[in-house]
């Protein structure tokens, strides 16, 4: 039997693959490692069977940097979002098989659609299984305040994105002033889920000291999008005790992630500006309430003034009617004092007048005229027997003259027995 | 003295002059007591209406 030497028999597999393989072939794997180096890519190509761990085939391969460039300039940053290892590609290859070196497959072309397709079918997945376990709309269940100042942001500290959401915050126009705290986890690759679960359990730990978590990040591809469909991710976020707002979005797409979020926006800014109207809304509210306080209050002030000005009204004309009636009883008794003063005076003098018709009535001339006579002793009137004896000198006085007389006997009355 | 017993006094005087119950000697000093009274009542009406329109007229101002 011939004896081959290891190089002739290595040339003649080369030969038999080139033969039988002459084209370059689609072929679908998973990226299992990738390796930059000087410019060429080196990657481990693998397909999984349906058990854990399970790997039904496995093949190296490269793509070399002139390819890489060709194929860059192709498809953009997609490609470097595609070569990540995890991921389903398809892949445009030819194998080549090198004497010292084995066999290596030749990567000459990528196929995003695919990948594409096989993410959408991951994603579908994804918000069934969420869907079934209740977990799609727990987050909106939670309120989001009104007012939202202290924030727990979840995002790469390099980011872009980041710095432009603290700059829209900060510089907002009304003065109002936030305190974001950075819960750092890179926002691509492998580490995403794993390092964005850890902040989820940091900060709910601690969710009294937080209005809600924030989740941005500054643009990239839609495969960059990709660890935001992973079911272990969302499942976490769905879960959380915090509302989510989250700034990852992309133009056409929305990620798993959105979907389970409290509210999902497009860019960091749209939610730093989607914090600062929630703020500037409920002052808006506020001040509005403010002023129909205001207005019920002066409602209220008017009602009450205009009742006092007409109580006012009646006290005016109830007091005024007072004093007119006061005025007219003091202008009675002022005409009543004249009156009853002359009345008074008038009935003295009838009284006066009345006295001198009596004296004149009583005068000795009258009686005297009236046939009584006055007896007079030694100049003085007679008015008792006793103060007389015989022969006493009389004088009697008549109206017309008088007489002189002799008293001749005194008889005196006997005197009336007393009552 | 106030307005109350200010009238009191002069109905009282009043009285007594309708019922002649004053004597002359006393007459003219009633009357001037009851002018007094009548004087000192008036002014009394006439500051307390100018009061009561000041105090009023304040309020309507505002």
């Amino acid at each position: 039997m011939k004896t081959y030497t290891l190089f002739e028999l290595n040339e003649y597999i080369r030969r038999i693959l080139a033969l039988n393989l002459p084209e370059a072939i689609w072929v679908s794997c998973e990226i299992a490692q990738l390796n930059p180096s000087r410019g060429h890519y080196f990657l481990a190509l693998v397909e999984k069977g349906a058990e854990e761990g399970e790997v039904l085939a496995h093949s190296d391969a490269v793509i070399w940097h002139q390819t890489y460039r060709q194929l860059r300039r192709k498809l953009g940053f997609n490609l470097d979002s595609l070569l990540r290892s995890g991921l389903s590609v398809r892949l445009k290859v030819k194998p080549d098989f090198h004497e010292r070196f084995g066999l290596k497959l030749i990567i000459e072309d990528i196929d995003p659609s695919y990948t594409l397709g096989q993410l959408e079918l991951q994603r579908q997945e994804t918000i069934q299984k969420l869907k079934h376990q209740g977990l799609l709309e727990a987050n909106q269940q939670l309120v989001l305040p009104s007012v939202i100042q202290h924030i727990a942001v979840i995002t790469s500290e390099k980011a872009a994105g980041y710095q432009d959401f603290l700059n829209q915050l900060q510089h907002n126009v009304y003065g109002y002033r936030f305190y974001p705290k950075l819960f750092p986890s890179a926002m691509q690759g492998q580490q995403v889920a794993k390092e964005m679960l850890h902040q989820f359990k940091k900060i709910n730990r601690q969710k009294s000291k937080f209005d809600c978590i924030v989740i941005i990040r500054g643009g990239g591809s839609r495969l960059d999008l990709e660890a935001f469909d992973r079911l272990e991710l969302c499942a976490g976020a769905a879960q959380s005790e915090l509302p989510i707002i989250t700034g990852i979005g992309h133009d056409v797409d929305q990620s798993v992630l959105d979907m389970v979020a409290h509210t999902a926006l497009k860019t960091p800014t749209a939610v730093a500006d989607y914090i600062i109207n929630r703020s500037m809304l409920f002052e808006n509210h506020l001040l509005d309430l403010g002023l129909r306080v205001q207005q019920l209050g002066q409602s209220l002030i008017r009602a009450n003034h205009l009742e006092l000005r007409g109580l006012e009204q009646r006290l005016y004309f109830a007091a005024k009617n007072k004093v007119r009636f006061e005025r007219t009883h003091l202008a009675n008794l002022d005409k009543e004092l004249p009156v009853l003063t002359k009345q008074l005076l008038q009935a003295n003098q009838r009284k006066l007048a009345e006295l001198e018709r009596i004296k004149d009535l009583l005068s000795p001339e009258k009686v005297l005229q009236r046939g009584y006579s006055l007896t007079l002793k030694d100049g003085q009137i007679v008015k008792s027997t006793q103060t007389l004896t015989t022969d006493d000198e009389l004088k009697i006085r008549f109206a017309d003259g008088e007489v002189s007389s002799k008293v001749t006997k005194v008889q005196t009355n006997p005197k009336e027995a007393p009552f | 003295m106030n307005y109350q017993t200010a009238l009191k006094e002069l109905q009282e005087i009043l009285d007594d002059l309708q019922e002649e119950a004053v004597s002359i000697d006393d007459l003219s000093e009633k009357v001037r007591r009851a002018a007094e009274l009548i004087a000192f009542c008036q002014n009394k009406l006439r500051d307390t209406e100018t009061e009561i329109h000041d105090i009023l007229k304040k309020d309507e101002d505002d």
